[in-house]
C-alpha cells in the first residue's frame, strides 16, 4: 500500500516536471490567471510572442500583459470563467514590446478543482505574423489602394508608402507616363492623417507660367485685366491637405523660384497681393523627366531638386515588369466589369500571349485603355485578339505572321527598335548611342538609313540648340 | 495645457485602439483645474486625432500603442507618452507633479514611455 503511493507521488512529480518541460518547450504562448486576473503563469513563449519578461508579467493583471484588442470589451478569457467553458481559436491581435501590432489567434479555457469549481483561466495563442504573411505571399499580389501588382519592385515601394505617409516631407515620385505616379500621390495621401482633408493634382507642363502661378496662389482683384474679384489659389483650397504638382520638370526657371520659396518658408503671396500666406499643404511632386540630369543640364534648379527630392519613388515602366500584365489584365477587366455593368471572363490565350509581347511605352494606362477598347467591340466571354486595337494587331503580323516571321525580318525589326531606343536614351546624340550600342558611328549613320529612321533637327551635342 | 488619458473605468485603458473613453484634465501649474469625459473611439484614429486636436490636447497619456498612428499624433503636435498602465489619478498627479511616470510602465515596456523622438 505504502509502496503504491509512494508510485503515485513519484509519478506526479514526474507528471508536473514533463507538464511544465512540454509548456516551455511548445511555440503557443501560456498563461494562467487566478480569479482576480492576476498572471501566474507565462510560458517562454508567450515572454516572446509579448515581448514581456515571466519575473515582470507574474502577479500582474492579464490586460497590462497580453495589450491585446479584445481585453477591454470582448475577452474570451472573461467569457470562459463565467460560462466555465472553452473558447477556441479566436483571432485578435495584440501589441507586444517592440510596439508593434501581432496577429494571433487565442484559445481559453476555465481552471477548475476535482470538485469542478473554477479557480481561474487559462489562456493560449499562437503568433499568426507569419500565418498572415504566407496568406498575402500565397494570393501572389500586393494591393495597394487602386495599385495591384505582383513585381518585387513594386512590392518594395507599397512597404514604404505607410511610413512616407506619415512623414510631412516633400516627396519626388518618378516614372514614365501612365506608371501610376498619381495613384500613388493619392495612396499617400488617403494612408496620412490628412485624408479627410482635399487631394489635388495639377499638371504644371500644361499650363503658361502666369496661369498656373494665379491657379496655385490665387490673385487679388485688380492684379491683371478681367481680375475683377480676390480669387484663392489651390494652395488655399487645399488646406491643410495635399497638392501633387505633375510634371514638375516642366516648369519654368522663374516659376520654380517662386516654388522653392513656398516650400522653404512655407508661405505663398497670390498674384497682386503684398501680403504672404502661410501653407500648411504637404506638397508632392512627379514628373516622367530625368531631374537629376536636367540639373546637370543646368534645365532645372539645384537648390529646388534637393528640395522636392527629400524622398524618391521611383516607378518602374510595365515592361520591367511584364509579370503585372495578366494580374493588370484581370483586374481592368473586374473594374470594367463593375462599371459598365458586364460579364466579361478573361481574355483568350491568343490575345493574352499579344499582350505580352507589347512594350507599352504608355504603360499602364495603355494597358488599361487596350482592354476597354476590348470592352467596346466583346459583348460577352473572353476578349480575343479581334477585340484588341489595330496597333496591337499589326505588330503581331510583323512579329509573328507565318509570311513574315523570317528570321532576318524579326531581327532587322529588333535592330531598328534598339537603335531607337539608345538614341533616345541619348537625347539623340548619335555619337554617343554609337558609343552605347557598341558600334561604330559610321555603322549607326548607314543604318539610320537602312531603317529609314527620322531623326529631329537638333542633335543632342548642344543644349542650346535644343528645344 | 490640456493633458488626455484613454480609459477604462479607474484605470488606464490597456490598447489605445479599444479605448472608449477619454478623460481630458486642464492642468494650470501643478494643479487639475478641470475635468471632463469624452466618448472615444481609438480604432478611428483619424476621428481620434480631430476630437483630440478640437479639444486642444497637448499631451496624451495612454496604454498600449503601435507606432504608426503615435508618430501620427505626434506628427500633429500631440506629445504622445503611451505604454502607461495603473491608477488614473495616480498617474494625472504623478505627471501634473512632474514625477517619473516610468513607475507606470506596462510589464516589459519600461524603454517605450518615453515620447517616441526621443526614444
Amino acid at each position: 500500500m505504502k509502496k503504491n503511493s509512494q508510485a503515485a507521488k513519484a509519478a506526479e512529480s514526474i507528471t508536473d516536471a514533463a507538464n511544465e518541460i512540454i509548456l516551455e518547450s511548445i511555440s503557443d504562448g501560456v498563461f494562467t490567471v487566478d480569479l482576480d486576473w492576476r498572471i501566474m503563469s507565462f510560458n517562454r513563449a508567450a515572454e516572446e510572442i509579448t515581448g514581456t519578461p515571466r519575473s515582470e508579467a507574474i502577479g500582474r493583471y492579464c490586460w497590462e500583459v497580453f495589450r491585446s484588442n479584445m481585453c477591454e470589451g470582448n475577452c474570451a478569457l472573461k467569457r470562459t470563467m463565467k460560462e466555465g467553458k472553452s473558447f477556441v481559436s479566436s483571432s485578435t491581435h495584440i501589441i507586444n514590446n517592440l510596439r508593434q501590432n501581432v496577429p494571433i489567434a487565442v484559445s481559453t479555457s476555465p481552471l477548475k478543482n476535482s470538485k469542478g469549481q473554477i479557480l481561474g483561466g487559462v489562456e493560449t495563442f499562437r503568433d499568426h505574423s507569419l500565418v498572415e504573411e504566407l496568406r498575402r505571399e500565397l494570393s501572389g499580389s500586393f494591393e495597394f489602394g487602386n495599385m495591384v501588382s505582383r513585381s518585387k519592385t513594386m512590392k518594395r515601394i507599397f512597404n514604404i508608402l505607410p511610413q512616407v505617409a506619415e512623414s510631412d516631407s516633400t516627396v519626388l515620385i518618378e516614372g514614365e507616363t501612365g506608371t501610376g505616379k498619381e495613384l500613388i500621390a493619392r495612396a499617400l495621401h488617403n494612408l496620412s492623417w490628412r485624408k479627410n482633408e482635399p487631394f489635388i493634382a495639377i499638371n504644371c507642363g500644361a499650363l503658361p507660367d502666369t496661369l498656373l502661378e494665379s491657379e496655385l496662389f490665387g490673385f487679388k482683384a485688380g492684379a491683371f485685366t478681367n481680375a475683377d474679384k480676390d480669387k484663392p489659389g489651390l494652395f488655399q483650397a487645399a488646406g491643410m491637405g495635399t497638392i501633387l504638382l505633375d510634371e514638375i520638370g516642366d516648369t519654368s526657371p522663374a516659376f520654380q523660384v517662386r516654388l522653392l520659396r513656398v516650400l522653404e518658408e512655407r508661405e505663398f503671396q497670390p498674384l497682386g497681393s503684398i501680403k504672404a500666406i502661410k501653407t500648411e499643404t504637404r506638397i508632392l511632386t512627379a514628373t516622367n523627366c530625368n531631374l537629376a540630369e536636367m540639373v546637370e543640364r543646368g534645365k532645372f534648379r539645384r537648390d529646388l531638386f534637393y528640395r522636392i527630392n527629400i524622398i524618391s519613388i521611383s516607378l518602374p515602366p510595365l515592361r520591367e515588369r511584364m509579370e503585372d500584365v495578366p494580374f493588370l489584365v484581370e483586374h481592368f477587366i473586374k473594374k470594367l466589369n463593375f462599371i459598365k455593368g458586364r460579364s466579361i471572363s478573361g481574355v483568350d490565350k491568343e490575345a493574352m500571349s499579344l499582350l505580352l509581347t507589347h512594350d507599352y511605352p504608355g504603360n499602364i494606362r495603355e494597358l488599361e485603355n487596350i482592354i476597354e477598347h476590348g470592352f467596346v467591340l466583346c459583348n460577352a466571354g473572353d476578349l480575343m485578339v479581334s477585340h484588341l486595337p489595330v496597333s496591337l494587331l499589326q505588330r503581331k503580323d510583323r512579329m509573328l505572321s507565318p509570311a513574315k516571321s523570317v528570321i532576318g525580318e524579326n531581327v532587322a525589326a529588333f535592330e531598328e527598335e534598339t537603335i531607337v531606343a539608345a538614341l533616345k536614351r541619348n537625347n539623340y546624340n548619335r555619337i554617343a548611342a554609337a558609343r552605347d550600342l557598341g558600334i561604330h558611328k559610321s555603322t549607326l549613320f548607314r543604318k539610320l538609313q537602312k531603317y529609314q529612321i527620322s531623326l529631329p533637327k537638333y542633335d543632342g551635342r548642344s543644349s542650346r540648340s535644343n528645344p | 495645457m490640456k493633458i488626455a488619458i484613454t480609459i477604462w473605468g479607474t484605470k488606464i485603458s490597456p490598447v489605445f485602439d479599444s479605448a472608449r473613453t477619454l478623460l481630458v484634465v486642464e492642468v494650470q501649474g501643478a494643479k487639475v483645474v478641470e475635468r471632463r469625459h469624452e466618448p472615444f473611439e481609438g480604432h478611428l484614429l483619424n476621428r481620434s486625432l480631430m476630437l483630440i486636436r478640437a479639444l486642444d490636447v497637448r499631451v496624451l497619456l495612454c496604454g498600449a500603442l503601435c507606432e504608426a498612428p503615435a508618430r501620427i499624433l505626434e506628427a500633429n503636435g500631440v506629445e504622445v507618452i503611451p505604454f502607461l498602465s495603473g491608477d488614473v489619478e495616480k498617474v494625472i498627479e504623478s505627471y501634473v507633479q512632474g514625477g517619473d511616470l516610468a513607475k507606470f510602465s506596462l510589464p516589459g515596456c519600461r524603454g517605450c514611455t518615453c515620447r517616441w523622438n526621443q526614444s
